[in-house]
């Protein structure tokens, strides 16, 4: 409760008045030296293994540690220790892991190896189906953890599980208290989280705020930073003046239409092309799109190019391929480009299959993705310039049976080929499950058990590498491009995006960030 | 007066449920809080048994029986998204929303009365056309266009006010203005075809016949009977600060129940959207009700009545 006058504040009798009457009203704290990041998305809640969105990445990975770490920045992958200071695997499906000792969690007690099987095994376990998330897109493969001694665990898989380190040292892999969530129960312990991380949660604000604070008995270097507050606001415009004014210091989620508005005399930009594509799924199984040469045509008669340099300022990416340079080597491939723009080949095929006009609809949800009303209107016009009819349709809720052709997007969860590909288009996805996406390559799904599972990583990337081939002949999917965005910040922060994470998380550790005196 | 007050209350209590059984069942209709979360459908097993955990495989009528005989215990339940307690989620922002609304009716009664009663008495004069004109830009514009200036001019050129949150007395200047100015734009106007219209009636001309002074008879006379329909205007306006809060809240990042509100018809989050429901029955019936007493101040026929 405090009014801070500076000498630029205007002072009139009607705000003197409005700032008496409303001073006792006040309570709301004031955090002195503290980080303010506006975020566009605020989570209802924090719990380690049900939160799989973007706006919960924004705070997990200061709150949780998992038992191995990611290097942040390397690419391909490194690992590091983490809660488990080794790991090994003891037999095809069981990896042994020696946990850290003396690990102070934030509600003061000492980590166990109960800790770590009652988190991971109430994900992998699916023991509340608000954890089906995280399991579904992560844990599928993992079965159990077993406490072979105080400070050793081993963890089963059902199949031997090449991506051990990469899915274990996902967020949603973090280690919670079991003392506290038993205590307290699922619906408090999420709005006040207990983890192991440098910062602690003091204060969360379901969809609206959270406040970290320095964990200060944090078993690895402390944290940079003595107080965080995230504060939702949901209008960019607000952020940016929100930024410009000096009420945060860094906001996210600027998209490239609102980047030049930044100061940059005070402040710094970081933009990145996210590894994730705005995508049109394609329903393979019926309507207007289930002839193949229709939907090849649609993919090859659209240009990417156009698209990524008109809607995303030219700052947005046209894919050549299902695949993103963040995994690296081995897996990444070079050169690789399974995409095309042929509109004569295209109207050719509409031709050869003999299309009735029946109209082809692009039905989507008005404002849920960035710029995919403009999109849509540009495709209309390609596909229609190689003779198919094509209408816009939008709606609040899909119908699947009466829905050909609507747009989704997902991040790369973790850097390699399947962490994008596997919620997209396994078997369990909402694709294949609502009849949008079905192959009919006899290859496909030996290709795909291979791609995934295969523990010889160059097998894994040939895989892959016909997996994607295929996918393109079969049109299930149009990649349109890869979005941009960009972060700002008080030009004393020092900050940088972590390509090893998941995308949207926000790195406060020591290492990650540092903050200058104000300039 | 005892009948006319329980036959009243009972009306009122037949309305309120009126109103939440027929917001339960169009919520439902609109979406599960599962479809929200899971927009592109999840596995049917965990859709049974979210739905189960929030006690919603059970039929409407049960699940709203069910809950109304909670709320007379008190008990208005939790999110389904956060886990949090109902009453807790609205208590939290209770007192900013209503210091942002309350003072956006002070600000605009305390503009709007003085300038609608100068305007009708300089009637068809140079600066009463002037004032309307700026009196209708005021009410012409929407909420929302004057919010993203002021923000713009105050916020991001000058750094001169806050712009987000409600921290400081500093961060209610713009809000409040903003939600104050249509509100004051439109009080103006009724308040100067109020007067006009009482200043129009014979006991005004037989006042100043009997000699009393203009001011006088002006003010004793015909500002008070100008104020009744003024203060049927105010219920009504009071109604649109409230509905305009939604917007300004969110523009602002106002911790405000606006927000959580719309947040609940978003992510049909049942139970915060029912108290939301509750809530804003409430606050109508206490505007009418503070109304209903105005009406007993201002006209003596009232009270006779009653």
């Amino acid at each position: 409760m405090t009014f801070i006058r500076s000498a630029k504040r205007p002072s009139s009798l009607a705000m003197a008045c409005i700032a008496a009457i409303t001073a006792s009203a006040l309570t709301a704290p004031v955090y002195a030296q503290t980080l303010r990041v506006g975020v566009a998305t605020h989570p209802s809640t924090l719990d380690p293994q049900k939160e799989t969105g973007n706006d919960a990445a924004q705070f997990l990975y200061n709150v949780f540690d998992t038992l191995i770490e990611r290097v942040p920045d390397a690419t391909p992958l490194q690992f590091r220790p983490g809660l488990a200071t080794s790991w090994t695997r003891v037999s095809p499906t069981v990896w042994e892991l020696k946990l850290r000792a003396g690990v102070k969690m934030h509600d003061g007690s000492t980590m166990t190896a109960e800790d770590v099987q009652f988190s991971l095994d109430r994900v992998f376990k699916k023991v509340d189906p608000r954890f089906a998330s995280a399991q579904g897109r992560f844990f599928y493969n993992f079965s159990h953890v077993e406490v072979v001694a105080p400070l050793t665990v081993r963890i089963h898989t059902r199949v031997p599980e090449p991506l051990f380190e990469v899915l274990i040292s996902a967020r949603n892999a973090g280690i919670t208290s079991r003392a506290y969530v038993e205590r307290m129960g699922l619906d408090k312990s999420m709005q006040a989280p207990v983890g192991t991380g440098p910062y602690k949660v003091t204060r969360l604000v379901p969809s609206r705020e959270t406040v970290l604070e320095r964990h200060d008995d944090f078993w690895g270097e402390k944290a940079p930073l003595a107080t965080i507050r995230y504060q939702r606001i949901p209008e960019v415009s607000a952020r940016v003046t929100a930024l410009a004014n000096g009420e945060v210091d860094f906001i996210v989620s600027v998209p490239p239409d609102q980047e030049p508005l930044i100061p940059t005399s005070r402040f710094a930009v970081k933009g990145v092309v996210w590894p994730m594509f705005h995508v049109m799924v394609v329903k393979m199984t019926d309507g207007p799109t289930r002839d193949a040469r229709i939907r090849q045509a649609m993919s090859l008669s659209v240009d990417r190019e156009k698209l990524a340099a008109a809607l995303w300022s030219g700052k947005g990416k046209a894919p050549t391929a299902h695949q993103f340079p963040e995994y690296g080597a081995p897996l990444y491939i070079e050169g690789l480009r399974t995409i095309s723009y042929d509109p004569k080949r295209a109207a050719q095929l509409v031709k050869e299959a003999g299309y009735d006009g029946t109209p082809i609809k692009i039905t989507y949800q008005p404002g849920y993705y960035l710029y995919f009303d403009l999109a849509a209107q540009a495709v209309q016009q390609m596909w229609q310039a190689i003779g198919l009819k094509v209408q816009i349709e939008q709606t609040e809720r899909y119908d699947h049976a009466k829905t050909f052709v609507r747009p989704w997007s997902n991040p790369m969860y973790y850097p390699d080929p399947m962490g994008a590909f596997d919620t997209h288009w396994s078997k369990a996805s909402w694709t294949s499950t609502r009849g949008y996406f079905k192959p009919q390559h006899p290859q496909w799904d030996a290709l795909y058990k291979d791609a995934r599972f295969s523990l010889d990583p160059t097998t894994r990337r040939e895989a892959y590498r016909k997996l994607i081939e295929i996918g393109e002949q079969e049109g299930g999917w149009i990649l349109l491009y890869q979005p941009y965005e960009a972060f700002a910040m008080r030009s004393d922060i020092r900050w940088n995006i972590p390509t090893a994470l998941r995308p949207y998380s926000l790195n406060f550790r020591a290492g990650q960030v540092t903050v200058g005196a104000r300039p | 007066m005892l009948k006319v007050l329980v036959v009243r209350t009972l009306r009122l209590l037949a309305t309120v449920l009126l109103v939440l059984g027929l917001s339960f069942v169009f919520l439902r209709l609109s979406g599960t809080p599962v479809e929200r979360m899971f927009p592109e459908g999840i596995d049917p097993e965990v859709e049974a048994q979210l739905a189960a955990l929030w006690g919603l495989d059970r039929p409407w009528l049960v699940q709203f029986v069910d809950y109304v005989g909670k709320v007379l215990q008190g008990d208005f339940g939790r999110s389904l998204l956060s886990g949090q307690e109902v009453v807790e989620m609205y208590l939290d922002v209770l007192a900013p929303t209503l210091w942002l609304g309350g003072l956006a009716l002070a600000l605009s009664i305390a503009v709007g009365l003085p300038i609608g009663i100068y305007s009708a008495l300089r009637r068809g004069r140079s600066v009463d056309r002037l004032v309307n004109s700026l009196v209708f830009l005021a009410y012409a514009l929407p909420g929302f266009v004057v919010a993203l200036l002021l923000t713009y001019v105050f916020g991001y050129q000058l750094n001169w006010l806050p712009t987000i949150g409600a921290d400081t007395g500093w961060h209610y200047v713009l809000p409040v203005s903003v939600l104050a100015l249509g509100t004051a734009a439109s009080l103006a106007r009724y308040t100067r075809g109020a007067m006009l219209d009482e200043l129009g009636q014979e006991y005004i001309r037989t006042a100043l016949a009997k000699g009393l002074p203009r001011a006088e008879a002006t003010t004793r006379h015909g500002l008070r009977n100008a104020l009744i329909p003024v203060v049927t205007v105010i219920g009504m306006e009071l109604q649109a600060i409230v509905n305009g809060s939604f917007i300004i809240e969110t523009l602002f990042a106002w911790p405000g129940v606006g927000r959580i509100f719309i947040g609940a018809v978003k992510d049909s989050d049942y139970p915060v959207f029912q108290f939301g429901v509750l809530f804003y029955a409430a606050v109508i019936v206490v505007i009418n009700y503070f109304i209903d007493l105005c009406y007993l101040l201002l006209d003596p026929r009232v009270r006779v009545d009653a």
